[in-house]
């Protein structure tokens, strides 16, 4: 993730008319300035917070999809790892201060960080119950009900530990700061970037300005949400814009 | 070979996924299942070794019985069927010998006093020392090696060697991964 939120800003100003300059050589020198500031991105329709309010918007759809999908994105997004979870413990909600968004990944053991396989409820029961200690080859098994998670995580002694699950997380005050402050580079992979900006655009129309633009882009920014939740690690470029 | 519980699980478990896609078997993940079946099978195995009575002595194991007033109790996986097998032995005196007395009556009675005697009703095994009459009442209070074939016991955790004959290793794994599969009962071949 090299791309900065610099570059997402210019890109988007770019395609609502908001960078300052009359010619082409103006246009030129204030495109390419680094941070932009309100001296550059001008427009009579959008000042340039709104702008990167938008680019938010667009991230945030695009990081709930990844995190609601089972493509390799999520490894480009902050994927991180739960403390561990007692049995019949709630499902975190949080990792250090910071929303999990989509669906959990992959459950480990958090003692010996064995995979966990998912069992029904009945099997798990027994087998933490273990009456006489009748079972005695450790077993990593996992159930979500109910927002809780039920195991029989055991560390290598056989003492009852936690569970662990990967997880996307998003943070919005971390990101609106990050944004802000337009050097730092984009949460997610630079790949995503045509999507995010045409994400970007397509919520930046009012009244009739750029509508048919943004009509059109919002339509590409849907399809590739779409893509994204159904799996995909690549997407589709972006359209023509015609009207 | 000595392999350990937690071993002989998982090579179980993988024999039964034998020619099946392990990526969409349920088999692969049976280890409670086969956990279930293992004392099962221990004891189905060992059931058949001891019907050939050259595997019979491999199986024999040793377990003190503490008796009181001359009556004790043997363990569960004794295979009583071969107590004509079955030696006592009082290990501060290897000299001290005993003979097996199938019968309630003749043990009661008694042969040869140079002897002593024990017989059995179920796993309650009762004992008179040499050169004593049975008294129900006065009996010994001591503790007694008794060997006998045996089923082998599930050890106590995942990492105990599983004490068992060479011989039955392989046979108790390929029983236990054909029970996993549900293929065969063993108990029902002979």
């Amino acid at each position: 993730m090299s791309t900065t939120y610099n570059s997402l800003v210019r890109n988007t100003a770019l395609r609502i008319n908001a960078i300052a300059g009359s010619t082409p050589a103006d246009l030129e020198t204030n495109y390419i300035v680094s941070p932009l500031t309100t001296t550059q991105v001008e427009s009579a329709d959008f000042s340039f917070t709104p702008i990167k309010d938008a680019i938010l918007l667009a991230e945030e759809k695009l990081v709930h999809a990844i995190g609601n999908s089972n493509s390799q994105l999520r490894n480009g997004i902050t994927l991180q790892f739960t403390s561990g979870v007692a049995n019949e413990g709630f499902l975190p909600t949080t990792i250090s201060g910071s929303q999990i968004i989509g669906v959990l990944g992959n459950a480990r053991n958090f003692s010996t960080g064995n995979p966990c396989t998912e069992k029904p409820l009945a099997l798990i029961r027994r087998r933490f119950e273990n009456p006489n200690s009748f079972y005695r080859v450790h077993v990593d098994y996992y159930n979500l009900s109910g927002g809780r998670v039920f195991h029989t995580c055991t560390d290598s002694s056989g003492v009852a530990t936690g569970i662990t699950f990967d997880a996307c997380v998003y943070n919005r005050a971390t990101q609106q700061t990050a944004i802000d402050t337009l050097t730092n580079t984009m949460l997610l992979p630079d790949v995503l970037e045509e999507a995010l900006v045409c994400g970007a655009v397509s919520y930046l129309t009012r009244d009739d300005a750029f509508s048919v633009q943004a009509r059109m882009y919002r339509e590409y920014f849907e399809s590739t949400l779409q893509m994204i939740r159904g799996g995909a690690g690549q997407v589709l470029p972006a359209p023509l814009v015609t009207t | 070979m000595s392999l350990t519980y937690q071993e002989l699980i998982y090579r179980a478990v993988d024999q039964a996924g034998r020619g099946i896609d392990p990526n969409t078997s349920p088999l692969i993940d049976l280890g409670m299942l086969a956990e279930n079946l293992a004392p099962h099978v221990f004891r189905v195995v060992a059931e058949n070794a001891a019907r050939d009575s050259s595997k019979r002595a491999l199986l024999r194991a040793s377990q003190t019985i503490v008796f009181t007033n001359g009556v004790g109790t043997i363990a569960n996986n004794a295979l009583l069927d071969y107590m004509g097998d079955a030696v006592l032995r009082d290990t501060s005196d290897f000299t001290k010998l005993y003979s097996y007395y199938p019968e309630w009556s003749d043990f009661v009675q008694g042969g040869d006093t140079r002897l002593g005697r024990f017989t059995n009703v179920g796993t309650v095994i009762s004992v008179v020392e040499p050169i004593v009459s049975y008294s129900a009442s006065s009996g010994i209070t001591a503790n007694r090696q008794f060997t006998i074939p045996t089923v082998p016991t599930i050890p106590v955790l995942q990492t105990d060697p599983v004490v068992i004959p060479e011989f039955m290793i392989d046979e108790v794994v390929a029983e236990l991964a054909a029970q996993v599969r549900g293929e065969y009962d063993n108990r029902t071949k002979k």
